[in-house]
């Protein structure tokens, strides 16, 4: 590049026209590739859940297609409005129910002193899980990834 | 037209890094480790942060686990008032006025408890053993019905009985370089009460106690990152592994009605210690005056009235001091009501952040020390008001 071109872009005008249509169609397209992804983005409601007894998934249910499998003989499932799934441990059972309506997951007994779980607030998400302790037993829903961050008291 | 180079490079850059950075904080050279604990009818979790690849860690982390285990099992022995056993059940047996030896973790959580009591003016009481026993809040059956729960003169004697826990003495003595430590109860305990005597109940402290304990063998295990959640009702934090970054704590919410988020806010913490009490855990519900309504008994007790906290305060979260501190204040101030906890954490907990929520006729509403920028609301049913110091609620 000659010395003359050098000082010819040195003095320029930073903004002419024509830069300004282009960065004009960049915003644009940013600002149109940020609105498409949070449109196409799920709403953060509960896809799905996994039950886990001793890190082994016994159960699991999608409520997009309506459909269950069962992975263990410790997990027996009553098919009504609602479904319910007793888990059996060798620690003692839980009972927890899977409301297809409300979309939501819980436990709603547990023969342990704690019942913590039972008190645990229905999934109605992908950012919690339900823990029962005392059975080794987890219901983590569909998506559910720990960031080590999040921490619920 | 050529300037078009270098901001396509820019955006180039950006979209190249965002991703990187935010991988680099998901842990690409280091990962938790986890071990689970179930000890007091409740789980507890330790969750350290350990680089990959470092056996010396690793195999320290698993030390510290084991601890962590013994610690508990140590706590559940001292404090269990369900334990005949335990320290805290030979206090229970032991007659008026006499003395009892007990071990350092009864004494000294006996020791906090006692501050606790005195700083808030009885609001926060171990000595309501018998009214948590009666609402079946102990690991028996709670009533069924309105028949079944404890008559008035029974509680108006479990009232009584509790208000002698101010007359607790504690002592140590130190005889040929080994430490003794004793528990003393008043006398006449019993006098109004016939057969019953003073008995205490330490499950209001016992968890965040043991989360102090856990900090503190972190600590000496030399671990900087992570957090010991015991119930998910007390936890100790540590560093989280970005420094510059903090845990997320979410404070669940007491009220779900099936489309409302898990938690009611979100606030960050490092370096701290976090207890909540809650109408939310363990309680019932009973229709008691045959309105068709049913009530919620929840397992906070008023110690001035002997029975279930029902004053509209649903849930308190302090954080900052130590666990067992939070642990009894966060209870005490579930007692005292709104307008009484907000007087109390204006004039004596000047250097904690408190979060209240409370189910008010005008809806549900929530009240913090921190400033609004502190924290995120995740729940928006819940009408703000930050305590601005000075008894002011703005």
């Amino acid at each position: 590049m000659s010395l003359e071109k050098v000082r010819q872009v040195r003095s320029g005008r930073f903004f002419r026209p024509a830069d300004l249509i282009i960065y004009g169609i960049i915003a644009a397209a940013a600002i149109a590739l940020f609105i498409l992804f949070f449109a196409i983005k799920k709403d953060g409601g509960l896809e799905g859940v996994r039950i886990f007894v001793r890190d082994e998934v016994v159960f699991e249910y999608s409520f997009e297609s309506d459909e269950y499998k069962v992975f263990s003989s410790c997990a027996e499932v009553v098919n009504g409005e609602k479904l319910t799934v007793n888990i059996t441990t060798e620690e003692g059972g839980n009972l927890v129910e899977i409301d297809r309506a409300a979309r939501s997951v819980r436990v709603v007994s547990a023969d342990c002193r704690s019942r913590d779980c039972v008190y645990s607030p229905p999934l109605t998400g992908a950012d919690g899980f339900i823990c029962c302790m005392p059975h080794h037993m987890r219901i983590l829903p569909f998506g559910y990834k720990d960031d080590g961050k999040t921490v619920i008291i | 037209m050529k300037k078009i180079i270098p901001v396509c490079c820019f955006f180039l850059a950006c979209a190249i890094l965002l991703p990187c950075c935010a991988h680099s904080c998901d842990g690409e050279n280091g990962y938790y480790q986890y071990d689970y604990y179930g000890v007091m009818n409740s789980d507890a979790v330790l969750k350290i942060y350990a680089e990959r690849g470092d056996e010396e860690e690793e195999n320290r982390f698993k030390e510290l686990a084991r601890k962590v285990g013994e610690m508990l099992a140590g706590v559940e022995k001292s404090l269990s008032a369900e334990n005949p056993d335990s320290f805290i059940s030979r206090f229970n047996a032991a007659s008026d006025g006499t003395e009892t030896e007990i071990d350092y973790n009864a004494y000294k959580a006996l020791s906090v408890a006692k501050e606790i009591y005195n700083l808030t003016g009885g609001a926060y009481n171990p000595a309501v053993y018998y009214s948590v026993k009666a609402y079946g809040f102990n690991g028996g059956e709670p009533p069924k019905s309105a028949a079944e729960l404890p008559a008035d003169e029974d509680i108006f004697t479990y009232v009584e009985l509790s208000k002698a826990f101010g007359g607790v003495t504690l002592r140590e003595e130190e005889k040929e370089g080994v430490k003794r430590y004793y528990a003393a109860k008043p006398v006449n305990t019993a006098a109004e009460s016939g057969e019953l005597a003073l008995k205490i109940d330490l499950g209001g402290i016992g968890k965040g106690y043991a989360a102090d304990l856990a900090d503190g063998l972190i600590g000496e295990y030399g671990f900087s990152y992570g957090y010991f959640s015991f119930g998910s009702s007390s936890i100790a934090f540590k560093k989280y592994p970005d420094e510059s970054s903090c845990y997320n704590l979410r404070i669940s919410n007491p009220r779900l009605d099936g489309k409302s988020p898990q938690s009611c806010l979100t606030a960050t913490v490092k370096d701290e210690s976090v207890s909540t009490s809650g109408d939310n855990v363990n309680y019932f519900l009973l229709d008691s005056d045959g309105d068709g309504i049913s009530e919620r008994f929840c397992h906070i007790i008023d110690p001035f009235t002997g029975k279930p906290v029902q004053n509209g305060v649903i849930s308190v979260t302090v954080t900052g001091g130590a666990a067992a501190e939070n642990d009894a204040l966060s209870t005490a101030l579930m007692v005292m009501g709104k307008d009484g906890a907000l007087k109390f954490i204006n004039e004596k907990l000047g250097g904690r952040r408190v979060v209240m929520l409370c189910e008010e006729e005008s809806g549900l509403s929530l009240y913090t020390t921190m400033a609004l920028s502190e924290f995120t609301l995740d729940d928006p049913r819940y009408a703000v008001h930050c305590i601005a110091g000075g008894g002011d609620v703005a």
